[in-house]
C-alpha cells in the first residue's frame, strides 16, 4: 500500500515536466552568503540527498525552496513553473511537504491531530458551516481523521495516535511528523535530517519506508547520517560553504577524492590518521562502504582545510 | 526503543477503527476494574449533537434557575451570561489560539454603542441590533487583528491596552454622536405577555450565551480550532502544513472580538445607558483574570469566570460594609479580592476552575471504582446516553479521553504548562483538556498526563514493552462507561 498517495493522484500526478529544478540560487543573508550560486535538481521518483557541513546552506535551500526565505538570485522550478512568491503555507497546495529539523509537532495536539494539520490544504469545509457544526465540516473531519489513522497505521504507530508529542518515543515523534508530511499527499518530499536522533534499527526501517515512496513521489533529504544516504539516495549533492561541491551517484560520491578532502574529512586513503576533529561526535555512525577507500564520518564540524573560498 | 520500529504493520484489520455496534454492550457486561492505566473514555461521536446537549441542559438549568429567583438575581444571572460570552471569545483567543488581549472591554464598548445607536437611529430589531453589535465588533477585531498577527505577545498587550485606553476618549471627542460623558441610552426587550422585563432580558443573555458557546464550541472542534491550536503550539510547523497563521490568527481575533461586542450590547441593556464609565480599563484585566481563573480555553470554565466577575464586586461591597469601609475602600476592595482569587486560582489550580473541577472528579471516580454505587451509575449513564455513539463508525481513537487522575507529577506538568508570563502554554494541554467535551480533541492531553507518563518518564526501552496488549488497547469495556461518567460529570457543571 502505497503511504499516502491512492493510485489515482499518482496517475494524475502531472510528471510530465521536470520536478524540481534549482538554477543558480544565491541567499543572501546581509554580508553573509548562506547560498552561492547553487543549482540543482529533483527529477521525478528520484531520491536525492543533500549533504555536507553544518553551516554548508542545506537547510537554508530547504527554506528557500518552502517559502521561507526569498532568494536573493535565481530561480525556483517546481514542475515546470516557477515559485516566486510563495509562502510557506502554500505548499501543501503544490504538492510540496516538508518536515522539520528535529521534530516540529505541535505540542498541544495529539499525534492524529497533528496529521490532519497537515491535510489542512486538502480540507474545505468553510467558516460558517464549521461554526454552525454542520455535517459538511463534520463529515469532511471524520474522512481525514480516518485518513491520518490509517496513515499512522501504515507508519506502525496508530497506537500512539492519541497521546501528546512529547510522550512519544523520538522515533514515533519522527514518524508523526513524516505521516504529516504524507497526509497531504506531496509529490515532492523534503525531509530535513530524517534520521537524526533514531537508533539504526529505527532508521532502517525509516529509510525503508521512505524508500517505499520512491514510486510516487520524489524526495529531497538533508542527512547526516551517510549510511542512510548512502543507501538511499539515487543520487547525492555535496554542499560546502554554501556551494555545490559536486553530485553523482553515491559510488562518484564516495570515490571523488575532491569530495572527500572537501567534506568527509582528512581521514582519506588510510585509517590510522586520527581524526582531525577533536569535536567529533562518538554518536554519531561511521561507516564503511565495501570498496570505499575513505574513512566516511558524517558532518565533521567545518574543517578548516576545506575548500577556502572567499566568504562574502 | 528497537523494537518499536521493527514492529510488524498495525494489527488492525480496519486502520480506521470503525466501531463495533457490540462494544457498548460488551463493556456494560464486562464492568471490569476501573482506574487502571488506560482507561478511556468514549464520547458520544456527533460532536454538534454533544455541544446541543449542553445547550439543552444549560437552557434547562437556567430556566428552573431564573424562574425561581428574585428579579435581582435574574439581573445578576443575566450579566453572568452576558459575561460568559465576553470570557468565551477572550478564552478562543487565549487558550486555543495563543493570543493575548487586555483590552477586550474596547470590543464591549464598540458593541454597546453600536446597539445604542442603532437604537436611536434605526428600527432592526434586537436581533438584527445584537447581530449588528457583533459583526461591528468582528470587523474591529479585524483590523485589531491584522497588525496583531505580526506581533509577539508583550507587543500585543500593548497593543490591546492602548486600544482599551484610546478608545473611549473616541466617545468624548464625538459628544454629539455618542452622547459624551452622559452617554447614550438603551430600551431593554419588552417581554412577550406579563413576563417580568428583568427576567426576559435575563432569559436573552442566557440564550445568546448559550448559543454562543454552543458556535464556539463547534469551531474549536472543526478544522479552524485546529489550525488555531497548531499555531499557538508552533507556527512554523502550523505553517508548513499548509495553515495560513496570520490569516488564521486574525479570524481568532475577530471571532473574539465578535463575543466581546455582543457582551457589551447586552450589557447595555442590563445597565440602560451607555458611556465610558461603564468599561473602565479594570474590565479589560478584570475579563482577561477571570478568563484565567475559569480555565483558559475552556468553554465551561468561563462560566465560573464569570460568575467570579459579577460576584466579586458585590462580595466585595458586601464585606467592606461589614467592616465599615469607605466607598472608594470598597472599590479597591473589589480589585483586590480579584487579585487574590487570581493567585490562588493559579496555585491551586493552575487550569482554572475548570481544570480542577475535573481533576476532583477523576479522583472522586476513581474512589468509587467497583462499589456498587459505581457499577449502578454506570448502568444508569449507559441507558441515557444516545444510541449514536456506537452507531456512526466513528474511529475509536480521537473521541477517546481517559478518567485516569492525573498521577502525583501531575502538578509538576500543570504548573510548567501555565506560567504567569502567560505565553500560550496557558492554555496548555491541560486547561485546554479541562473542558474536553467543547474543546475538542484536546482531551488526548489528560490522555498523556494520566497513562502515558511512565512511558514518558521511562527509558525507550521500556516504553516499547509497554506497548498495551491488544485487549488493553482495544479495550472498549471501559470506554463507555468512563463516558458515561464523563457526562455526569460535565452535566454537574453548569
Amino acid at each position: 500500500m502505497p503511504l499516502g498517495l491512492e493510485e489515482a493522484s499518482v496517475r494524475q500526478a502531472p510528471f510530465a515536466s521536470a520536478g524540481l529544478e534549482i538554477e543558480e540560487l544565491t541567499v543572501r543573508f546581509g554580508g553573509l552568503l548562506a547560498l552561492n550560486d547553487v543549482s540543482l535538481s529533483v527529477q521525478p521518483r528520484e531520491i536525492v540527498g543533500l549533504i555536507g557541513p553544518n553551516g554548508a546552506g542545506k537547510t537554508t535551500l530547504f527554506n528557500a525552496v518552502s517559502g521561507f526565505v526569498r532568494p536573493t538570485r535565481g530561480t525556483i522550478r517546481w514542475r515546470g513553473s516557477a515559485l516566486r512568491n510563495h509562502r510557506p503555507h502554500d505548499l501543501g497546495r503544490l504538492g510540496i511537504a516538508r518536515t522539520l529539523q528535529g521534530v516540529g509537532l505541535c505540542r498541544g495536539l495529539s499525534a492524529l491531530e497533528n496529521v490532519v494539520c497537515g491535510a489542512q490544504p486538502r480540507l474545505h469545509a468553510d467558516l460558517l458551516s464549521a461554526i454552525g457544526g454542520l455535517w459538511r465540516s463534520s463529515r469532511e473531519e471524520r474522512q481525514i481523521m480516518d485518513r491520518a489513522e490509517s496513515l499512522l497505521g501504515e507508519l506502525g504507530v496508530a497506537e500512539w495516535a492519541h497521546r501528546l508529542p512529547d510522550a512519544l518515543p523520538y522515533g514515533v515523534q519522527k514518524r508523526v511528523a513524516l505521516a504529516r508530511a504524507l497526509i497531504s499527499e506531496p509529490q515532492l518530499l523534503l525531509l530535513d535530517e530524517p534520521m537524526s536522533g533514531l537508533s539504526s534499527a529505527e532508521m532502517d526501517d525509516l529509510s525503508g519506508r521512505i524508500r517505499a515512496q520512491r514510486n510516487h513521489i520524489s524526495v529531497l533529504v538533508v542527512e547526516h547520517r551517510m549510511d542512510f544516504v548512502m543507501a538511499t539516495c539515487d543520487r547525492i549533492v555535496v554542499f560546502n560553504f554554501g556551494e555545490v561541491v559536486m553530485s553523482g551517484t553515491p559510488d562518484e560520491v564516495i570515490a571523488s577524492p575532491e569530495v572527500t578532502e572537501a567534506y568527509l574529512g582528512e581521514a582519506v586513503h588510510t585509517f590510522d590518521t586520527p581524526p582531525s576533529s577533536p569535536a567529533e561526535s562518538p554518536a554519531e555512525d561511521a561507516r564503511e562502504r565495501p570498496g570505499a577507500r575513505a574513512e566516511i564520518r558524517p558532518d565533521p564540524p567545518i574543517p578548516g582545510e576545506g575548500l577556502p573560498r572567499a566568504q562574502g | 526503543m528497537t523494537s518499536v520500529p521493527t514492529r510488524p504493520a498495525p494489527v488492525s484489520p480496519n486502520p480506521g477503527g470503525s466501531d463495533h455496534p457490540e462494544r457498548g454492550l460488551r463493556g456494560l457486561r464486562g464492568l471490569k476494574p476501573l482506574g487502571r492505566m488506560g482507561d478511556r473514555v468514549r464520547l458520544p461521536a456527533q460532536p454538534f449533537l454533544r455541544h446541543l446537549v449542553f445547550f439543552v441542559l444549560g437552557a434547562a438549568f437556567f430556566y428552573v434557575l431564573t424562574t425561581n429567583v428574585s428579579t435581582y438575581n435574574d439581573f445578576q444571572i443575566g450579566e453572568i451570561a452576558l459575561y460568559a460570552i465576553v470570557l468565551g471569545g477572550l478564552s478562543l483567543l487565549t487558550g486555543l489560539n495563543g493570543q493575548f488581549s487586555l483590552g477586550h472591554g474596547a470590543f464591549m464598548i464598540i458593541g454597546a454603542y453600536t446597539l445604542a445607536l442603532l437604537q436611536l437611529h434605526a428600527h432592526v430589531g434586537i436581533v438584527g441590533e445584537l447581530v449588528s453589535a457583533t459583526l461591528i465588533a468582528a470587523a474591529a477585531g479585524v483590523i485589531v487583528g491584522i497588525p496583531a498577527a505580526r506581533l509577539s505577545a508583550p507587543y500585543l498587550a500593548g497593543v490591546t491596552l492602548m486600544l482599551a485606553l484610546a478608545l473611549p476618549q473616541l466617545s468624548s471627542q464625538y459628544g454629539s454622536v455618542f452622547g459624551g460623558e452622559q452617554g447614550l441610552t438603551t430600551t431593554p426587550p419588552a417581554g412577550p405577555g406579563s413576563i417580568n422585563s428583568q427576567e426576559w432580558l435575563a432569559w436573552i443573555q442566557i440564550f445568546c450565551a448559550l448559543l454562543v458557546l454552543l458556535l464556539l464550541a463547534n469551531l474549536a472542534r472543526s478544522r479552524f480550532g485546529r489550525a488555531f491550536r497548531a499555531v499557538r503550539d508552533d507556527e512554523i510547523a502550523a505553517a508548513i502544513s499548509g495553515i495560513h497563521v496570520a490569516r488564521t490568527k486574525v479570524l481568532a481575533f475577530a471571532v473574539s472580538a465578535g463575543c466581546a461586542g455582543l457582551g457589551g450590547a447586552l450589557l447595555a441593556f442590563s445597565t440602560g445607558v451607555v458611556n465610558n464609565g461603564e468599561f473602565p480599563l479594570s474590565l479589560s484585566i478584570a475579563l482577561l483574570a477571570a478568563m484565567v481563573i475559569g480555565g483558559a480555553g475552556s468553554f465551561v470554565g468561563v462560566w465560573w469566570g464569570a460568575v467570579a466577575l459579577v460576584y466579586m464586586s458585590t462580595w466585595s461591597g458586601s464585606l467592606s460594609h461589614q467592616f465599615s469601609l469607605g466607598t472608594s475602600a470598597a472599590a479597591y476592595l473589589s480589585d483586590a479580592i480579584f487579585g487574590v482569587v487570581l493567585i490562588v486560582a493559579i496555585l491551586a489550580a493552575p487550569t482554572g476552575i475548570q481544570g480542577g473541577i475535573r481533576w476532583i472528579g477523576r479522583r472522586a471516580w476513581r474512589g468509587l471504582v467497583g462499589t456498587p454505587l459505581q457499577t449502578a451509575a454506570t448502568t444508569a449513564l449507559v441507558a441515557l446516553a444516545p444510541a449514536s455513539s456506537t452507531e456512526t463508525g466513528e474511529p475509536l481513537g480521537h473521541r477517546v479521553i481517559p478518567l485516569d487522575g492525573p498521577p502525583a507529577d501531575d502538578g509538576g506538568s500543570r504548573c510548567r504548562s501555565a506560567p504567569a508570563g502567560g505565553d500560550d502554554r496557558v492554555s496548555g494541554d491541560d486547561s485546554v483538556s479541562g473542558d474536553d467535551r467543547i474543546s475538542g480533541d484536546d482531551r488526548v492531553s489528560g490522555d498523556d498526563r494520566a497513562s502515558g507518563d511512565d512511558r514518558a518518564g521511562g527509558t525507550h526501552g521500556e516504553t516499547s514493552t509497554v506497548r498495551p496488549d491488544p485487549e488493553h488497547e482495544h479495550d472498549p469495556e471501559h470506554e463507555h462507561e468512563h463516558e458515561h461518567e464523563h457526562e455526569h460529570e460535565e452535566r454537574s457543571t453548569p
